[in-house]
């Protein structure tokens, strides 16, 4: 593009503005919590369980908690989310019961989280008896990332072309065999990048979790999925809630590793992405 | 797929597999869960943290959904522990026992009602229990502070209060209203006493109330009114609770545990704690201490209770139940 034609583009002059209000607009926003995490913020504060007083307070259990929350939203989510969608792509024939299950799936991903707590503390709290444990929570966030999961799967998949397929199913291969030898390697990089998409928002999630009952106070980093239900979203609610200023510095330093996770969360998947993409090529 | 990346994916799946089954063994300490009323919160937490730091390793969690929520847990297994603001009703006692579950009552300490409005409104510093009951009542016509007495600026009263699952919702209606449950509904409700301290300290002329040591939090930001209970009008001070000059507004808080949870060290130890921390901390923590017989009291209600529920687990059922938790009588009667 030249010089002349770029200046004549008022559109692309906007999107340049716009993107970096984005970008100016989030530094803000991440050193405004860094300066109010600066007040009241120590190392302890890792560690520590989240306690009366300010100091001393910490947020290891909320911190232990997403980590395990993730942990299980990926062992459910994943392989059910992947499956849903090579079958839907590769096996199912065009019914009118794939049919539905297609927009359901295409609908659910658009239903507010808080409608996912609702569902998740009549079926896994109180129905099947799990009470508001960490597994409770974990389910529920992996019925929360399903849809997500599956659409983002399926256009991958989809976005395979039919040529490579095709050539597989005349050398002879079986439907498996094409699924694993190229579908899987040439849609990973898609799959990856739209699973870790989905999983940022429910590692962010902190309505459906409020309404299964998380704790406002705890004295130990939950070690089982047994253990009862907290984490890192929910621990910041119930801080920035808290009436004294003090409990604001806590909130904001929380924000800040739940930044961290979902950035390390990202450069892990990108890194992913890069290989696998190199790979099918 | 290559023999390497085979191998990478089966030790993860393996470890993953591994960590799980692992953790779900490893479970050895018990968990003790408590949850209920929010006036009983800070001393809650305070008793909690003090457990901690002598029992390193112990498990605690405290959740907070009003002495209602706690009280309903309770009897669904939900709960170790609850706090309420408030004796358990005939109806709760009956459900409970419906479902085989005998809960042991324990006084721990005093608090009040605490009516709260914004340190920048000069104009009121005392309400009489009449005229807190013209401002609740759910026939009111108490718009404006004028309203309520001529003398007072002409402004919109903006109230903020605890929702229906609150200990300290049922006891000021029963007080002030009359009747328990009885209230004004055009009011800024929840259980977070928090959202309450929020509310009343942003807004120059609300009006709020909460248990009176969710004040002992924010001294500057929140201004506690005098209430005339006919003791001429008094502070809501820990002085004036223990002596009785606040008591209209004055309750005991209680915490329940399921009976048969006693014969567990974990749930026995902390309880018993909560006892004995409830005397030294109360004060501090901005309620009022129990008389120390009461106290006493409880301890030894609490050991005999264990005896029989370390008795009932060893198979002894034969052995008349000593405690009778429904014989216990606590003072407030709710009539619903």
């Amino acid at each position: 593009m030249t010089r002349h034609k770029r200046r004549r583009d008022p559109v692309g002059a906007a999107c340049r503005v716009a993107a970096l209000a984005v970008l100016s607009g989030f530094l803000v926003f991440t050193a405004y919590l860094g300066f109010a995490a600066s007040r009241g913020v120590g190392i302890d504060f890792l560690r520590g369980a989240s306690s009366v007083a300010v100091d001393g307070t910490g947020m290891g259990p909320a911190l232990a908690g997403t980590l395990w929350l993730l942990l299980l939203t990926a062992v459910l989510a994943l392989p059910i989310g992947i499956g849903t969608a090579i079958y839907l792509e590769e096996y199912a024939p065009r019914t009118r019961v794939t049919a539905v299950i297609e927009s359901v799936a295409a609908n659910l991903a658009g239903v507010p989280s808080v409608i996912y707590g609702i569902v998740g503390l009549a079926l896994f709290v109180r129905a099947l008896g799990m009470g508001p444990t960490i597994l409770a929570g974990g389910c529920t966030l992996a019925v929360l990332a399903l849809p997500g999961v599956i659409v983002t799967s399926r256009t991958a998949i989809r976005r395979v072309p039919e040529g490579l397929r095709l050539a597989a199913y005349g050398l002879g291969a079986t439907r498996w065999q094409v699924v694993r030898n190229q579908i899987l390697p040439a849609a990973g990089s898609g799959i990856v990048a739209g699973c870790c998409a989905a999983f940022t928002r429910t590692a962010g999630a902190a309505a459906p979790l409020l309404v299964l009952g998380t704790a406002t106070y705890m004295s130990f980093a939950p070690q089982t999925p047994a253990h009862p239900l907290t984490s890192l979203p929910t621990q910041i609610f119930t801080w920035a809630t808290r009436s004294q200023e003090e409990f604001a510095a806590l909130a904001a330093g929380a924000a800040i590793m739940l930044l961290l996770l979902l950035l390390i969360m990202n450069l892990i998947s990108a890194l992913v992405v890069r290989r696998l993409s190199g790979a099918a090529r | 797929m290559t023999g390497r990346r085979v191998r990478v994916w089966r030790c993860i799946t393996g470890s993953v597999a591994a960590l799980l089954l692992g953790g779900c063994v490893a479970d050895a300490r018990r968990v003790v869960v408590i949850d209920g009323s929010s006036s009983l919160y800070p001393l809650t937490e305070a008793v909690s943290d003090a457990f901690v730091r002598e029992n390193p390793g112990a498990r605690i969690v405290v959740r907070v959904s009003g002495s209602g929520g706690g009280l309903r847990r309770l009897c669904e297994d939900e709960a170790d522990i609850a706090g309420a603001s408030r004796p358990m009703t005939a109806a709760e006692m009956a459900r409970c026992r419906a479902s085989g579950r005998r809960v042991l009552a324990v006084p721990v300490a005093r608090d009040g009602v605490a009516m709260v409005i914004n340190p920048a409104n000069e104009a009121v510093a005392c309400l009489t229990l009449a005229e807190l009951d013209r401002i609740w009542r759910p026939d009111t016509s108490v718009a404006t502070w004028r309203d309520l007495r001529p003398a007072l600026p002409a402004e919109t009263l903006r109230l903020f209060g605890p929702g229906t699952d609150s200990g300290t919702f049922r006891f000021f209606t029963r007080v002030v209203v009359g009747r328990p449950g009885a209230s004004r509904t055009d009011y800024y409700m929840t259980e977070d006493d928090h959202l309450i301290a929020r509310g009343v300290a942003g807004d120059r002329w609300s009006l709020g109330y909460f248990g009176s040591a969710n004040q002992a939090a924010h001294p500057d930001r929140l201004r506690m009114l005098a209430v005339d209970t006919g003791f001429g009008c008094v502070l809501p001070t820990p002085a004036a609770i223990r002596d009785g000059r606040y008591s209209p507004l004055a309750r005991d808080l209680y915490v329940y545990v399921r009976s048969v949870l006693l014969a567990d060290e974990d749930v026995f130890s902390f309880v018993e704690h909560f006892v004995s921390a409830s005397e030294l901390l109360a004060e501090e923590t901005g309620y009022a201490p129990l008389p120390a017989a009461e106290y006493a009291r409880s301890r030894a209600l609490l050991s005999e209770a264990r005896r029989e529920a370390l008795g009932q687990a060893a198979g002894d059922r034969d052995r008349p139940h000593a405690v009778a938790v429904e014989a216990r009588r606590v003072p407030g009667r709710d009539p619903s």
